[in-house]
């Protein structure tokens, strides 16, 4: 049963949560038995990455870059789709039975469609990673004055776009249903991401929820040379909260900035790191906020090992931030906005504290709290420490899946 | 006679002719400007000998630039509009403006693409200066009747099938299907997209009973709807032709050529800018044509917000001169308030049908003559093809049970240039023309 693994990017060059879910999933199932074969197509983050003048580039007999759609809002493919173009070249004489897709943004509704006509005795598999079905503006459900939406009201919709734009929101509604029709089945990594879907008109039949693959748990541990790195937090020393992700205005950086320069005010032993983003990125770096800079995966056990507890600030509703797993695989607790894919991966005092959204003395509050209720910053690491060590369902999840689409 | 060109001269004072159009073999249009408010005498001698003395009696044109260089800014009027007749076989050999002799640079505009006439003589009544008011009388004075004149050599199935140049097919064969979607394409084609999305969805179409033929309006288009297609298309279980014109020629000629161009027994033309909301649309039309041949019949319009777009049209004055203005029925309001008009939801009949969405049988249309190319890039041709169905014994039925998406002047500028608004009263007097039953 091999399957064709297609990603909006290749976590080589591009590190999303999206990216690095398909990219394990290919990982985990490339060796099994019955999984040979199996191959990883991802759109190119840039034009530089491919040869001049091409549209394709082989990163390994298994793995392909392709040319990326410029256009995030008809989702068309930037690739020659003949029979005979280099695409179908690249991929001609494979026996995929399985195609799953993570995202159509980047490669496009022409390659989910083409490629069930290449394949036809294929199944489709779409694991939903963001809101782009119903949000046309940037897949997020975020109006563009900052407000949380509901998604799939022209009306609404037109206003975010700047207006004038209800004849292509038409047009590109149609293209997603047919996309949709062509798909066999829909995954979804949170409940609420299912949940908006439905609103948006998907059968709920057709939509399983399975988590992301975590991370190996060979990848996860500390080099023994830093084991004594990695302290149980004490209320002697100063709270090290970890941020952890890309920096954009939507992920609610300054809020925890703000947060902690409240906190240091009133004298409460707290410190941030930033990592994912560099200290020349901002113009005032308050006492108490450090930046680490970017980091690559090999690197996160260290920059774990160094904080006690990892924050978000998530201004949108997330879907299931591959943070949250990882402070979960490292045996943080997480301090989150009370929204979205974040409140129904961490549960309110039991695995973290959760927030008012977008509110700084909500997140002083829950922080203060972590540092200085007796009992609780405890309680959290035991309860995340039988999360860690609790059974990861979600490559049988995958697995069920497959079988069963194999089945119809 | 001279001197009566001496007395216009001293008399009148400056004056210039700016235009002098040939539009047919007996009428000229001039347009010029004086520099006094008295009427602009035309003074001209023929090869025959005869003397033609024409008196500007059509409003003044709005002549702003002339204020300014000749320093009167309380005459901003200065401009004119006149027509000569001559007799058959006649030509001008000298003509006088105020007592100013004129060079003769007759410009014949007979040939010239169509609808850039329409502009040009839009133009030269100063569209945006000249009051809108003002319209109804030039029109009457001369213009009008041009036009009307110019557009007869469009009229033929010759011209029409003579504006093809360039027919494609891709995608499968549907050699028994009993309808062609006729499509015009101007300007936006992205409107394909979401046709081509609707339709592989619709089993009519993926059964092959039903056949796609767009017609690409406009040349500055075409290579990318060929390179779309031929990337897109070609693979795709639709049977679909796209026709392209040798230039613009405007909606009317479009739909005719592609609907002459298309060879099934029935056609539902579409606007590019209506879209399917279900799969179930295509089924109630052709029921309701099947039992009513003779019929042109129309789905129900809706916003892309689900509110009545159209569901019939009828004719109000639309308060200049006695032009008239299509109201679209119902517009605006809950589809279910239709059920005041269809309690049961059948079909029903109607005064008026907006030409974005119609079905009729192809033969029909052709015998009538299409629609009428007087009309040029648009409006006011649907209420002037419905009337004229009307009168050949048809009928015309709103079938509220079809219902698709119509996304309004998408698929053509916002913007209410003063040009657009011109031609649309060029176009509501040519249907006042034409309709005898427009009150």
């Amino acid at each position: 049963m091999s399957v064709l693994y297609v990603c909006h990017g290749h976590p080589t060059f591009a590190k999303g949560g999206g990216e690095l879910a398909a990219w394990r999933l290919f990982e985990a199932f490339r060796h099994r038995p019955g999984f040979e074969g199996s191959g990883f197509l991802a759109a190119a983050s840039s034009p530089d990455h491919l040869p001049a003048g091409s549209e394709l580039l082989g990163l390994s007999p298994d793995e392909w870059l392709i040319k990326r759609s410029p256009n995030p809002f008809f989702h068309d493919t930037a690739v020659n789709l003949s029979r005979g173009g280099q695409l179908h070249q690249a991929l001609a004489g494979r026996n995929f039975k399985i195609i799953h897709f993570h995202h159509y943004l980047h490669v496009g509704i022409d390659l989910v469609l083409v490629l069930k006509r290449w394949f036809p005795e294929a199944k489709l598999l779409l694991t939903l990673h963001d809101y782009w079905g119903p949000c046309a503006y940037e897949g997020r459900l975020l109006r563009s004055s900052g407000d949380l939406c509901g998604g799939g009201d022209p009306e609404s919709c037109d206003q975010c776009l700047g207006g004038g734009r209800r004849g292509v929101l038409a047009i590109r509604a149609h293209r997603l249903e047919r996309m949709l029709g062509a798909i066999d089945h829909l995954i979804s990594p949170s409940f609420f991401l299912k949940q908006r879907y439905l609103d948006w008109g998907i059968d709920p039949k057709r939509i399983s929820v399975i988590e992301n693959l975590p991370a190996p748990s060979s990848s996860i541990a500390l080099p023994t040379s830093d084991a004594d790195l990695s302290k149980p937090w004490n209320q002697e020393t100063p709270l090290v909260i970890g941020y952890f992700g890309q920096v954009n205005p939507w992920k609610g950086l300054s809020l925890l900035i703000e947060a902690i320069v409240l906190l240091r005010a009133e004298n409460v032993s707290v410190k941030l790191e930033v990592n994912g983003a560099d200290a020349g990125d901002f113009e005032v770096i308050p006492d108490g906020v450090s930046f680490n800079g970017c980091y690559e995966s090999e690197d996160l056990p260290l920059r774990m090992a160094r904080v006690h507890v990892v924050a978000m600030a998530s201004t949108w509703y997330e879907n299931s931030p591959m943070v949250i797993q990882e402070a979960f695989q490292y045996g943080k607790p997480l301090i989150a906005p009370s929204l979205g894919g974040m409140a129904e991966k961490i549960q309110h005092e039991c695995t973290g504290l959760l927030f008012d959204p977008g509110s700084v003395n909500s997140i002083a509050i829950q922080i203060k709290r972590f540092v200085e209720e007796d009992h609780l910053s405890s309680k959290l690491y035991d309860n995340v420490a039988h999360k860690k060590t609790a059974k990861a369902e979600e490559f049988d999840g995958h697995k069920k899946i497959y079988d069963a689409l194999l089945c119809i | 006679m001279f001197r009566l060109i001496d007395a216009l001269r001293l008399l009148r004072g400056a004056a210039h002719l700016d235009q002098l159009l040939r539009v047919s073999q007996e009428q000229l249009l001039a347009f010029g400007w004086r520099a006094d408010a008295k009427a602009a005498v035309l003074l001209a001698r023929t090869n025959t000998g005869r003397w033609l003395q024409v008196v500007a009696e059509s409003p003044n044109l709005g002549r702003p630039d002339v204020a300014e260089q000749l320093q009167l800014p309380a005459f901003g009027d200065a401009g004119f509009q006149a027509s000569l007749t001559l007799e058959p076989g006649e030509s001008l050999t000298e003509l006088w403006l105020q007592g100013h002799r004129q060079p003769l640079e007759l410009r014949d505009v007979r040939g010239l693409p169509y609808i850039g006439v329409v502009d040009q003589l839009l133009r030269l009544c100063q569209a945006g200066q000249t009051p809108l008011e003002r319209a109804p009388a030039l029109f009457q004075a001369g213009l009008g009747r041009a036009l009307q004149g110019l557009a007869v050599p469009l009229k033929p199935q010759e011209h029409w099938q003579g504006l093809i140049h360039r027919r494609k097919h891709f995608g499968v064969n549907a050699s028994t299907a009993e309808i062609t979607v006729v499509i015009p394409l101007y300007r936006r084609w992205d409107f394909m997209l979401g046709h081509v999305a609707a339709f592989c969805q619709d089993p009519w179409f993926q059964e092959q009973q039903v056949r796609l033929l767009y017609v690409v309006d406009d040349p500055t288009i075409e290579t990318a709807v060929m390179g779309w297609c031929r990337g897109h298309l070609t693979d795709e279980l639709l049977d679909v032709t796209v026709i392209s014109l040798q230039s613009n020629s405007g909606f009317a000629l479009a739909c005719n050529s592609g609907i002459l161009a298309a060879e099934t027994p029935k056609i539902c033309l579409l606007n590019s800018d209506v879209l399917p909301i279900h799969s179930d649309w295509l089924q109630p039309l052709l029921r309701t044509l099947q039992s009513v041949p003779e019929a042109m019949v129309a789905p129900l319009l809706l916003t892309d917000e689900g509110q009545i777009q159209h569901a019939g049209m009828v004719v109000q004055p639309l308060g200049i001169g006695d032009l008239p203005a299509c109201v679209h029925s119902l517009k605006g309001l809950d589809p279910a308030q239709l059920k005041a008009l269809s309690p049961d939801g059948l079909p029903y009949d109607v005064d008026l049908l907006s030409g974005a969405a119609l079905m009729f049988e192809r033969h029909r249309f052709l015998e009538i003559g299409g629609f009428h190319p007087v009309f040029g890039r648009g409006d006011f041709e649907d209420l002037e093809l419905s009337l004229r169905w009307r009168r050949s014994g048809g009928l015309l039925k709103l079938v509220p049970s079809a219902r698709l998406t119509h996304l309004e002047r998408q698929s053509i500028t916002h913007e209410q240039d003063p040009l657009t608004q011109w031609r649309g009263l060029l176009n509501a007097w040519q249907a006042k023309q034409l309709c005898q039953e427009i009150e």
